[in-house]
């Protein structure tokens, strides 16, 4: 394609020549700085006008006086306009397209190209990054295949643990821990997926690797300045279930009433239930068989749940300064973001500024630091357990009847027989909060978000300098040093006249957390060759992670004037101060060893020796290793006949990493402190020593093939098996023992899978560009040994052969419609005990449990196309997760039946059992039932497939002839959406919540947001 | 040019060499909020501190544990029996049990049985140590002699829950291990009834000669007397009234009876109380205020909405009944502010006066456990959630022990008719005293025993002892309106599966 160009150019080149009026001459570069040889210059992007750059880059070009804009293109950069204005020189700089097999990527202690990395490694460019407004674990979703993403949580390859945590390894330039860059300081991050590119972080590998890379400047650059600003709505995908209006609820409880026993089936009975309460204009509103008389009317009802929540907005503002001379480079960037929740009491303020500087002293010697400074202020409503301080919990528990403020009843005449209501006002003409629902005594949710503040602000202070010093040529040594350092503050208050305020006359409390964490390191780098095709690169480093972490809080009560000041010095009389000091090290010796044959064969070996303090005396060390091997088949002379294949290459790896995502301390003999009694200390055994806790070791091997075909298509295929064991877990112990469990390595488990990702680029070059990406994930896993027979878990059970998310419940069979009893099945058995079949019975505790599937999907699949058109862009992203159930928990408690009495329901619960012979699903509403219908049950597990339009983004970028008038590189106008279109069977709105796959009103539904921005570089 | 590199070279190792070697303290941090293992038994302060750990575990609550002696034992006991009815608002938590659908995957039974063993775990544990030998062995004696007695009270009254009533099967039926060793790898096997409570004599035979009376230690810690009281309940239900009856009275030995004005006081203040004989302390600074003894009997905000008195008791008490007063009707919900109805402040004996009329719910009854810094006449004072004390074991049982004994061995039907009196007469001013014999007399010692109880915790204990079965009338949920003879199955609660799943040997 290349030569095809090129002999095309140079034949019209001499037509061009006689047109030219005048000349042109530059320089090409790619964005690593360097010039780029035979790249195409094109006036007004007409092939009848083209020239082409030398060995050095530089290109001369005369322009006819039909010339408006030169266009300069090259094999694996994005192509570039640029408007021909006055001066006789144009430099360009192209950005690299992510092409397959080139490029620079950046893997694990130092930088590779795709051609020679033998590990399974993706790269995500910053561009991409900001397409979507979910950052980086958002980015990822379905453009990497082999991982999983949902609502934030990342596992890349399968699950590892138990009990240790799943989420991968976050790098931050070379540094764990480091602070998370904003979006826009990412210039691009690697996905480390197998043992050969992750080997070398050891004992935290194991989940696999995220390596972030900031901006930095360029050399030889002058100064570019960008800016950003950006919109974005947020609103919860679907708002809600559909609930129960006030007049519905309200026959509900007299229809809850009468099924408990007919003669309470009364006005005056539901308005007790209901603490006096009566929505309507009347005060026995309801007939002798329920039916709302027709002189009845409903006066106000309260959707609680909409009250509640509101859209959330997002603004952005970002702004940066890059550049750099022979010997110093700088990147300089800002940033402050406002972000408003799906309440009044969630928001967050944050102002970031990163600075990455580096400096030649001399010819061998480099210095340079990475400084980033940031402050967040933010207000967050509890939602840590279903209960009544839980907004998103109760917003879906209280009666529609309970008002949101207080009314007075102003009646139609002196019969005082009907009324309307009117709110009461207070001294300021402003209405007055109610505090009298029935279902939690002096609680008021919207009121609580207003007089109860719960809010916090912290910031971190980061600076990593670092020194290269070449010593003799190809032998480099690296320092670093990266000191973060945190602090953060948090109060919560409880108002003395409501809620749980109440009982202490007000309390508040303060927490104050101060981090700090210090990491060292330093190796030694060697390249170099031996004969023409021998390539070789070692690597010998140490480094030391040193954490501490200081928390301090105080509780003091008495708040007479409430939340005037919630400062402790407030509070009449102490409750409670605590302090505590966590602290944890790993230190680590590390090895790697590469090497190549003429860039066609490739070898990579690593160990990391780990000690950890997280660890037992008889395994504080552990060792960690892998070897890698690719074959770059496509460049074999014996491919060169087959034209139609650019590239093709195999690659394998194998390799131990570990897991010690633990907390520290657990493997020590210890008394915890608390238990005190009658004024005087009291200290308890805190849990079963285990001095032989060790890492969760993995070890997985990994076969790929990276191809690229016809110039237009490009993609790989893996294929991986790892086999985990050591799996960290609490394992159970009789609990005659004294305790519940013992921290422990046990069990064995394996994942395996598929993963493929390809590319199309049907239009390449031309002013209508296509390129469509499809990747697929499959992951199989399954359990291997465990220390007992089965372990119960939540709502879920682990068996051998089994996965790590198998559902076990009891299996619901519906309504019984001879009395609308709830019925479940069990198992059938004959007279020996064996179990011939299924029968269903109405006793929750007689009946079986099943496993009825599992949370993880079998696969997960994602489209992504990406135009360009003249100025415009436009890219959308199709996705998809096949299989897997969802158990609503948040559903499965609002549909109480009765059990939960007076709280609010769904309109599902009006489809009740009503009558023998009613054929329904739902069971007999009973106020105060006790037949545990909404128990854990399939009744409330389904099917979690779901097919989404996750990112559509449109972009127009001005004509440069515009832009340059104002002196200005790019103005590009965007706007992006995501979540934007959901097809699903789960009722509320979006399954993607919890890898569990089971819902528990302890966060926000997942939400759709819509960003309108603009990007000025200049 | 060579001079230069070998000077980067040689800083260069140094720094490396620096970073390698002299760090690795950081591998062995230790935990400032635990104390280590080596420390425990090594002084007389932190062997005190670990003994009063025992107290501190029993009644150790958070957000979501109920405290386990002075919560869970006496709250399941409740509402396990008919006098309590259970279920009306959102804690929904204890449903299973109330109803009797407990199942061995239920919370109930694996909550106890996991508690049981927190708690004797540590008194094995202070049991078997081994202390330095400069400290003082008495002191170290008597700590001991308190962590037998509390572990042979723990497994007493959880065998309640776990194992038929003695009388049933003369004990032969299984319950629970009697874990009386500390070992880590242990499966252990459940005991007898019989067993368990042979276990308990002996522990509590073992810890006497040690232990301080109640006169001496205050109510709070483990003392002679509270030791006597558990020997008299364990032969009670073993039915030797001879030697229940004598160990009911060495726990009487200076112990005088509540006052009527203390019992107007309510129960929450074990110190104002001089019959209590052993009872648990919350400290309300640190304990979670929802989930105590007081709070769940306190209806004004705590949890005592959940645990309302049966009509059928309320029933049986007359007009002039001082214990009427700890009750108020359920629609005064709303307005219900201890002693203050519908904004008036009420003392305990106008309230006597008061008619209140009774929706079928249940009643409140936060006057017999007010808030320990509550104050119930003259100016009201609600006091702090959840801050009260819970007397376990108080002298009127022992009392009320006697005359069952002395009326089941017939040789002192006068005391028997005397105790019963003077019970009756600290609440019922014109009570009368009672010329009934035989089992007529008994019933009303009986009866008498679940007035003078009621939410006290001893429901299911004195239901099992006296082999009623449960026959619930009054104001009980219908779903619960259980009528079950004393030998059905599902007075045993299973071994929970969980349990069973990682000690084989509990299938034995």
């Amino acid at each position: 394609m290349r030569k095809l160009t090129l002999l095309l150019a140079i034949m019209l080149f001499s037509t061009a020549q006689m047109l030219a009026q005048r000349t042109i001459t530059g320089t090409v570069r790619d964005d690593e700085g360097k010039t780029l040889p035979s790249a195409t210059v094109l006036v007004n992007g007409d092939v009848k006008y083209a020239a082409q750059t030398d060995l050095d880059g530089k290109y001369s070009i005369k322009i006819p006086s039909v010339g408006k804009f030169l266009r300069f293109s090259f094999v694996g950069m994005k192509s570039q306009d640029i408007q021909i204005g006055g001066g006789n020189t144009i430099d360009v700089i192209l950005e690299s397209e992510a092409s397959q097999l080139e490029g620079v990527i950046v893997v694990a202690y130092g930088t590779t190209t795709k051609k020679s990395s033998t590990g399974a490694v993706s790269v995500i460019k910053g561009i991409d990054l900001v397409k979507s407004s979910g950052g980086i674990t958002s980015a990822i979703q379905g453009t990497v295949p082999g991982v999983q993403v949902v609502a934030g949580a990342v596992r890349i390859r399968g699950y590892g643990s138990f009990s240790a945590s799943g989420e991968p390894l976050y790098v931050v330039d070379g540094v764990v821990g480091a602070p998370y860059p904003r979006d826009e300081d990412i210039d691009a991050f690697s996905i480390l997926k197998d043992a050969s590119s992750t080997a070398l972080y050891g004992s935290r590998a194991a989940n696999g690797v995220i390596i972030i890379t900031t901006k930095k400047g360029r050399k030889d650059m002058k100064p570019t300045f960008e800016f950003k600003y950006t919109h974005g709505i947020t609103s919860i995908i679907k708002p809600d279930y559909n609930y129960l209006n006030a007049d519905e609820h309200f026959r509900m409880i007299w229809l809850g009433l009468k099924n408990s026993n007919p003669k309470n089936a009364t006005n005056a009975n539901v308005i007790k239930q209901l603490n006096g309460l009566n929505p309507y204009n009347m005060a026995e509103p309801l007939d002798a068989n329920g039916n709302l008389k027709p002189e009845a009317r409903m006066l106000y009802s309260t959707d609680w749940r909409n009250a509640s929540i509101k859209d959330g907005k997002a603004d952005a503002a970002d702004f940066s300064v890059r550049g750099g001379s022979a010997n110093s480079l700088y990147y300089w960037s800002g940033g402050y973001s406002n972000w408003d929740g799906f309440t009044s009491a969630d928001y967050s303020r944050t102002y970031k500024t990163l600075f990455n500087f580096s400096s030649n002293l001399n010819k061998a010697i480099e210095v340079g630091t990475n400084i980033s400074l940031s402050y967040n202020e933010y207000g967050s409503m509890y939602t840590s357990a279903a209960n009544e301080n839980n907004l998103l919990y109760v917003s879906r528990v209280l009666t529609p009847v309970a008002p949101i403020y207080q009314l007075e009843k102003v009646y139609d005449d002196a019969s005082k027989t009907t009324w309307t209501y009117k709110e009461k006002l207070d001294a300021n003409g402003k209405p007055i909060w109610d505090w009298s629902n029935p279902n939690y005594k002096n609680y008021n949710p919207l009121a609580q978000l207003e007089v109860d503040p719960r809010d916090g602000y912290g910031y971190r202070q980061y600076m990593a300098p670092f020194v290269n010093i070449k010593i003799i040529e190809g032998l480099t040594f690296k320092g670093n040093a990266a000191l973060s350092m945190s602090t953060e503050r948090f109060r919560m208050f409880q108002d003395p006249r409501y809620a749980s305020g109440q009982t202490e006359n007000g309390l508040s409390y303060m927490w104050a957390e101060h981090t700090r964490s210090w990491f060292t390191s330093g190796a030694l780098n060697y390249i170099f060759k031996i004969k023409e095709n021998n390539n070789f690169n070692a690597y010998v480093g140490v480094e030391r992670d040193d954490y501490k972490n200081n928390t301090i809080d105080g509780t003091r009560i008495g708040y007479d004037l409430g939340n005037v000041t919630t400062e402790l010095s407030m509070g009449v009389k102490p409750k409670d101060v605590n302090s505590s000091t966590l602290e944890r090290g790993l230190l680590s010796y590390l090895t790697f060893f590469k090497y190549n044959y003429a860039e066609k064969y490739f070898l990579d070996l690593s160990f990391r020796r780990d000690g950890s303090s997280k660890f037992g005396a008889n395994k504080k060390w552990g060792n960690f290793w892998s070897v890698g091997s690719s074959w770059l088949i496509s460049e074999e002379d014996f491919m060169r006949s087959y034209k139609w294949i650019n590239t093709l290459k195999l690659r394998a790896s194998y390799g131990v990493t570990g897991t010690d995502a633990i907390a520290s301390y657990r493997y020590g003999d210890y008394y915890s402190l608390g238990y005190n009694y009658n004024g005087k200390t009291g200290i308890k055994h805190d849990n079963l020593p285990n001095e032989d806790l060790g890492w969760e070791q993995n070890n997985s091997f990994t076969m790929g093939l990276d191809f690229g075909f016809w110039g237009i298509l490009q993609g790989s295929i893996d294929y991986y098996n790892k086999d985990t064991k050591d799996l960290l877990m609490d394992v159970r112990v009789p609990y005659t023992t004294g305790f519940v469990t013992k921290f422990m390595n046990v069990g064995k488990m394996n994942n395996k899978g598929v993963e493929l990702l390809l590319t199309v680029s049907p239009l390449r070059t031309g002013n209508l560009k296509w390129t469509s990406t499809f990747t697929l994930t499959h992951n199989q896993n399954t359990i291997k040994a465990l220390p007992q027979e089965q372990i119960l878990s939540g709502t879920k059970i682990y068996k051998v052969g089994g996965t790590l998310y198998d559902f076990y419940m009891r299996e619901w069979a519906g309504v019984n419609p001879d009395n609308g009893a709830p019925l479940w099945y069990k198992d059938k058995k004959d007279a020996n005990g064996n179990v011939i079949g299924k029968e269903t019975t109405s006793s929750y505790s007689d009946a079986d449990r099943y496993i009825p599937g599992r949370s993880t999907p079998d696969a997960i699949i994602s489209l992504t196309n990406a135009f360009e058109y003249k100025g415009f862009d436009l890219s959308f992203q199709l996705y998809s997760s096949l299989g897997g159930k969802i158990y609503d928990g948040e559903y499965a408690s609002m549909m109480h039946d009765g059990s939960s009495k007076i709280n609010q329901l769904p309109t599902d619960a009006l489809n009740s059992w009503k009558k023998p012979g009613d054929q329904s699903d739902v069971p007999i509403f009973i106020l105060g039932n006790t037949n545990q219908s909404n128990y854990l049950s399939t009744r409330f597990l389904t099917d979690a497939t779901f097919f989404k339009l996750k990112n559509l983004s449109l972009g127009y970028t001005l004509p440069k002839q515009f832009v340059s008038k104002a002196k200005l590189e790019i103005v590009r106008f965007f706007v992006t959406g995501d979540n934007l279109v959901i097809l699903s069977k789960f009722k509320s709105g979006d399954p993607e919540r919890y890898i569990s796959g089971v819902t528990d009103n302890t966060s926000f539904p997942n939400s759709r947001t819509v960003r309108l921005g603009v990007n000025i570089k200049f | 040019m060579k001079k230069y590199n070998i000077l980067i070279l040689a800083s260069v190792t140094v720094l490396f060499s620096f970073l390698a070697s002299c760090n690795k303290d950081i591998l062995d941090p230790k935990p400032t909020t635990k104390i280590d293992v080596d420390k425990v038994f090594s002084s007389i302060e932190t062997i005190t501190a670990f003994r009063t750990g025992l107290y501190g575990q029993s009644i150790y609550s958070n957000q979501n544990n109920i405290p386990f002696l002075s919560g869970e034992i006496p709250i399941f006991s409740e509402i396990l029996g008919n006098d309590i009815v259970y279920g009306y608002t959102w804690y929904q938590r204890m449903n299973p049990s109330y109803s009797y659908n407990v199942d061995q995957t239920s919370y109930e039974p694996e909550e106890l049985w996991m508690r049981t063993y927190f708690l004797t775990e540590a008194c094995n544990t202070l049991i078997n140590a081994q202390t330095p030998p400069q400290i003082n062995e008495n002191t170290i004696k008597g700590y001991k002699a308190e962590a037998l007695a509390l572990r042979a009270y723990t497994y007493y009254e959880i065998s309640h829950f776990f194992g038929k009533a003695y009388h049933l099967d003369q004990g032969a039926s299984k319950a629970i291990p009697y874990v009386d060793v500390v070992d880590y790898t242990a499966k252990p096997e459940r005991n007898s009834i019989k067993e368990i409570y042979l276990k308990a004599i002996a522990d509590l035979e073992k810890a006497i000669p040690d232990l301080q009376t109640k006169k001496n230690t205050g109510p709070y810690f483990m003392n002679k007397n509270a030791a006597y009281a558990i020997l008299a309940r364990i032969y009670m239900d073993m039915q030797d009234y001879t030697k229940a009856r004598d160990n009911a009275q060495k726990a009487l030995i200076g112990i005088s009876p509540m006052t009527r004005e203390q019992y107007k006081g309510g129960l929450s203040n074990a110190n104002n109380c001089n019959e209590s004989i052993f009872a648990f302390e919350t400290d309300f600074d640190t304990r979670a205020k929802w989930r105590t003894f007081t709070s769940f009997h306190d209806g004004w905000d705590g949890m005592g909405d959940d645990l309302l008195v049966n009509s059928s008791l309320v029933d049986q008490l007359g007009k002039t009944d001082m214990r009427r007063a700890f009750i108020i009707d359920e629609p005064s919900y709303m307005y219900y502010d201890g002693h203050v109805y519908n904004g008036e402040t009420y003392s305990v004996e106008e309230l006597l006066d008061y008619s209140f009329s009774f929706n079928g719910r249940g009643y409140y009854k936060y006057a017999k456990f007010p808030r320990k810094d509550a104050s119930l006449d003259g100016k009201f004072v609600r006091g702090s959630l959840g801050y009260g004390d819970y007397i376990a074991i108080r002298g009127t049982e022992m009392r009320l022990l006697i005359a069952e004994c002395d009326l089941a061995l017939g040789d002192n039907i006068a005391e028997a008719q005397d105790i019963l009196f003077d019970v009756q007469k600290r609440a019922i001013p014109d009570a009368v005293k009672s010329t009934k014999t035989g089992n007529e007399l008994r019933d009303e010692i009986r009866l008498e025993t679940r007035k003078e109880f009621f939410a006290e915790g001893h429901a299911y204990k004195f239901m099992k002892r006296w082999g009623t079965g449960l026959h619930r009338d009054g104001s009980h949920n219908p779903n619960a309106m259980l009528s079950i003879n004393e030998t059905d199955p599902r007075f045993v609660w299973p071994t929970p599966q969980r349990e069973k799943d990682v000690n084989p040997n509990l299938l034995k």
